[in-house]
């Protein structure tokens, strides 16, 4: 029907792809309709991850078979000796759980909410940039991983699990501007909630005049279901007044260890 | 050295290699020096072969770079099309000039993908500076020689014998 030249044929061939891709951008920023593309996506590239997980994992392992067996030695007693001190604290706190629980029961107010399945996984790669502030992590949908677990580190929370393939699965890290964080101040019980802003956190809804100064430490309120309670999110960092505005702006540092931690523990959705 | 695979087999073979790199130095703080291997690659067969690899394969590879460095979707797929259909344009052209021209003309081209990529990054968060990393550009400029000439062994025909 149509008898194009090769030359036509590449201008329509690349008028297509553009507006196609145009589309798709807009889609995906201004309508955030991609969300399911981008876990089909994921899934086509996650093998290629997995690969590139496994070269760096080898790499590593070969510069620590390089280091001297007694700095080894060394990080091994002092792993220990950490462990019994945890296995200690962790016999304690069993006894303050249960004695909470009691105490809850005693007041008639509903058990708080305590995720005891935790599941090990480690970071293989970061993805930066203008995109979203994303991880990847070892572990899937296989092994019980689901989409919208909280993921935290040994000094508090790093993201969510956004999408999950077989092996493997994508956390967002509380710095997206995207993830939005019921939060509670540790010493005041000031409620508010924390926004990702890529290089630090700001606690949106914090009225002028209230009780909040620098260094408070800011704490998973458990509000809206989507992160257990209790979980240390941020330190505030500075704190702004504006003349203008009935809120105060308020920015605080993450404190798990987003871009240092090579293992995360998920939080099992729902788990008590 | 001779390949005995269909040309088709290493296009996607280096490739798939690239997107290893690509998520390799993403990991690490060399990220910001290195360039676009993914970019790289798919400009070389387009340049060689461009009747079986152009905007189409281009415009898959993007989306592919788009999950794997976490930029919203179509970016990269916009990017790698334009790029792929300005080398389509080109490589008639491109095949009789000497090394030091072609990598030149792979240096500007790789220069304005990333300009696009900082412009993109920096009106996507005004609150930070418009830097442009000039770095992966340089880099293309000494390379892409090494590059071709790597590519060009790999899918060199096996003599009929």
């Amino acid at each position: 029907m149509f008898n194009y030249g090769i030359h036509e044929r590449i201008r329509i061939k690349t008028a297509l792809a553009s507006v196609s891709a145009v589309l798709l951008l807009i889609l995906d920023l201004h309508f955030g309709m991609m969300n399911q593309a981008r876990t089909y996506l994921y899934s086509i590239t996650s093998p290629i991850q997995m690969v590139s997980a496994q070269i760096s994992l080898q790499s590593k392992n070969l510069h620590q078979w390089l280091l001297n067996q007694e700095a080894q030695e060394e990080t091994q007693a002092q792993l220990e000796s950490e462990n019994r001190m945890l296995k200690a604290q962790l016999l304690q706190f069993n006894h303050l759980k249960r004695e909470n629980k009691e105490l809850r029961a005693l007041l008639s107010v509903s058990p708080s909410q305590f995720a005891t399945r935790y599941r090990l996984a480690q970071i293989i790669s970061i993805a930066q940039g203008s995109g979203q502030q994303v991880t990847q992590i070892n572990k899937g949908s296989q092994h019980s991983i689901h989409a919208g677990d909280a993921v935290v580190d040994t000094q508090g929370l790093i993201g969510q699990i956004q999408h999950t393939s077989l092996l493997n699965s994508q956390v967002i890290l509380i710095t997206d501007p995207n993830q939005m964080i019921p939060v509670i101040n540790q010493r005041t019980g000031l409620r508010g909630v924390v926004q990702g802003n890529i290089k630090n956190l700001k606690l949106r809804f914090i009225p002028q005049g209230s009780d909040i100064k620098t260094g408070d430490v800011l704490l998973t309120s458990g509000l809206g279901q989507h992160f257990p309670e209790g979980y240390p999110v941020a330190t505030v960092d500075h704190i702004t007044q504006h003349n203008n505005s009935e809120f105060l702006t308020v920015y605080a540092q993450p404190i798990a260890q987003l871009h240092q931690s090579s293992y995360v523990l998920i939080l099992e959705q729902g788990a008590q | 050295m001779n390949s005995v695979l269909p040309n088709r087999a290493w296009t996607f073979i280096s490739l798939l290699i690239a997107m290893v790199f690509l998520t390799l130095q993403n990991n690490s703080s060399a990220a910001q020096f290195l360039p676009n291997w993914p970019w790289l690659v798919m400009m070389f067969w387009v340049l060689t072969t461009p009747h079986k690899v152009n905007i189409g394969s281009a415009f898959i590879v993007g989306l592919l770079c788009d999950s794997l460095l976490a930029q919203p979707i179509g970016l990269f797929a916009l990017l790698f099309s334009l790029s792929a259909y300005f080398m389509t344009t080109l490589s008639a052209h491109y095949k009789g000039l000497p090394i030091i021209q072609q990598s030149l003309y792979i240096g500007l081209f790789y220069g304005l993908f990333q300009l696009c990529l900082d412009v993109f990054s920096y009106a996507s968060k005004p609150e930070n500076s418009l830097e442009l990393n000039l770095w992966p550009v340089g880099l293309v400029f000494v390379f892409w020689g090494a590059v071709q000439y790597s590519l060009e062994r790999l899918s060199r025909p096996a003599p009929i014998e």
